[in-house]
């Protein structure tokens, strides 16, 4: 069976890119597949992640979906989170060709994390 | 599902047909949830372009600061958008969506950790050793124990409150795969049902007859205490149906407005999220102002039975209200009617003594983050009235009592509070127990805490 290839999932500051500061940058090999991945204690609001201006998970529960299609070029991914429970948490990562997870927030009440929260990335595929 | 939410959906999935009457099969969640993003990105250009025009300002050259206001007036108005709030319906679709298998094992893979929580209570509103204090109408979800270490009345004594919800006699969803108001939708009825025994707690005889004015009055007895209590109105759950037309409704699409963030200059990127966090935090703040706002009745039904002689059995029921004020604040009324059998204090014949008790009290939290981080001072002001329904059927005279109270909390660290108290009764008995007593007000206040503030960390 043929080995994936490893492919190291970027996260670059947006320093080195024409990303705004403040946004990292997520580079998807061509050919590659992108995973998002949404772990969450109980929820009521459903938290929302978009891909290219698309909604492409709006849930209540743990998620591990593939970005499809991935469009060619810099596309933004954005992802927000609102708590009502005690004992909130959420992490949202990704993972390219199914490697190992890339966190891209990880925020809790146990850290005395504010209780909702707006973040994006860029995606260059 | 109600039939009011299953209204909204059809509705909604109807305006998606309507908007899109080339794509006239099923809708589905996926199509209502690309139909609020259609919604989101055609109304975001004209409110941007009306806001920006208000403002008499070009967005391209102004500073990151005008930008971030701008973009959160322009949010604003896009979330009160009468087409926006067309589409603002109940999804109830993502109640009952799960975590596939393939999904749990991605996430188990890599990010999945636990957390446990447990909450008590211990009935004080029937439950002379826990003060009988004015009690909230929830009651503790989930099958718990609670050991109450502390001393009752100065007695040395410990008791234990176990607390039941009829809930626990069933299996509910799994959390993993199930979305928590999947799970709270559950047996719904039963949500409303939960009680309390109490084994082990020293009660004073005047708080089982009511009766105060006796030489035994202050008399501890052994007793067993058990209650039940049923939710009639109101539900201060978020988790609740009540709330879905804001949880899956208005504040879900605050959430879906980051698919605008593909409508702005990548640069704006940034200043655009703090504009979407700061209405999203507004809305979240009024939404759970509204929930701890809303009222909330239960019927209750409790007993009192002393386990070391027989007599001076004590049954009670009656109505436990509560209304919130602004974000932290609370008015409880409890009414109760209670019995009292088999009662002799020194009579010949036994006889029932007959009460009907009202306890009202006003809370509020103060000062949060000002003396300590993360905790406020604890304010509740209240008032208890007891009235002897059947005087002339006693063998000795008996006072209807009264009592207002105002109470401060005010914590000094992460964990210590000073307590103190002031008491204004017509019932002298009533200030045996505090520490300062002038005419019929009494005082208790307890500064142990202090030391702690000037021991080494």
């Amino acid at each position: 069976m043929a080995k994936k290839p490893q492919v190291r999932a970027a996260v670059v500051p947006l320093a080195d890119s024409a990303a705004p500061a403040g946004l990292a940058i997520i580079t998807v090999p061509p050919g590659g597949t992108l995973t998002i991945i949404v772990d969450v204690g109980e929820m009521t609001i459903p938290y929302t992640v978009q891909y290219a201006g698309r909604t492409i998970i709006k849930s209540l529960v743990d998620r591990a979906v593939e970005v499809q299609p991935l469009e060619s070029g810099m596309r933004v991914l954005g992802w927000a989170f609102a708590h009502t429970q005690k004992g909130w948490h959420h992490t949202i990562g990704f993972s390219i060709n199914g490697g190992a997870l890339q966190v891209l927030e990880k925020k809790s009440e146990a850290n005395k994390d504010v209780d909702h929260s707006v973040g994006a990335a860029i995606v260059q595929a | 599902m109600t039939h009011r939410y299953r209204s909204t959906l059809v509705a909604a999935a109807a305006l998606v047909c309507l908007a899109r009457p080339a794509a006239a099969q099923a809708p589905t969640p996926e199509s209502f949830t690309a139909q609020i993003d259609s919604v989101l990105h055609a109304r975001w250009k004209i409110v941007l372009a009306d806001t920006t025009r208000a403002r008499g300002a070009d967005l391209a050259s102004m500073k990151l600061e005008d930008k971030r206001a701008l973009y959160l007036e322009a949010l604003r108005r896009l979330a009160r958008d009468p087409e926006v709030l067309k589409v603002s319906v109940p999804d109830l679709t993502l109640i009952d969506q799960v975590t596939t298998p393939e999904e749990r094992a991605k996430v188990d893979e890599k990010v999945k950790d636990a957390e446990v929580s447990a909450k008590s209570v211990n009935a004080p509103s029937t439950n002379a050793a826990a003060g009988n204090l004015a009690e909230k109408s929830g009651f503790a979800e989930m099958f718990a124990l609670a050991l109450n270490g502390q001393n009752f009345f100065n007695a040395n004594a410990t008791a234990v409150s176990l607390n039941l919800n009829a809930l626990a006699l069933f299996a509910l969803a799994e959390p993993t795969v199930y979305s928590e108001l999947y799970r709270y939708r559950q047996h719904d009825a039963l949500r409303r049902l939960g009680g309390t025994v109490v084994f082990g707690s020293k009660i004073p005889e005047k708080d089982i007859t009511g009766i105060s004015g006796l030489p035994d009055a202050n008399t501890l007895f052994d007793a067993f205490t058990w209650d039940a209590k049923y939710r009639l109105v109101g539900d201060r759950d978020p988790r609740a149906s009540k709330w879905y037309p804001y949880t899956l409704g208005l504040n879900a699409v605050v959430n879906q407005m980051i698919v605008l963030q593909n409508d702005i200059p990548v640069g704006d990127v940034v200043v655009f999220n703090q504009a979407l966090a700061t209405l999203q935090g507004q809305r979240l703040t009024a939404l759970m102002t509204r929930v701890q706002r809303s009222p909330q009745l239960s019927f209750k039904a409790a007993g009192t039975h002393l386990t070391q002689e027989p007599g001076k059995n004590k049954y009670s029921f009656g109505l436990l209200f509560d209304q919130g004020f602004a974000q932290d604040s609370d008015l409880t009324v409890n009414a109760l009617y209670a019995v009292t059998t088999d009662v002799h204090l020194g009579a010949d014949k036994a006889f029932q003594v007959k009460q009907f008790t009202v306890n009202a009290s006003l809370s509020a939290r103060l000062l949060r983050d000002v003396i300590v981080s993360n905790r406020s001072v604890e304010w509740s002001n209240g008032a208890t009235v007891n009235v002897f329904t059947n005087k002339s059927a006693l063998p000795m005279p008996v006072t209807d009592t009264w009592k207002l109270f105002s109470t401060f909390e005010v914590p000094i660290s992460a964990a210590a509070r000073i307590p103190l108290s002031v008491v204004f009764t017509n019932d002298k008995n009533e200030l045996q127990k505090t520490k300062y007593v002038s005419g019929f007000v009494g005082v208790t206040y307890d500064f142990s805490a202090l030391p702690s503030l000037f021991q080494p960390k």
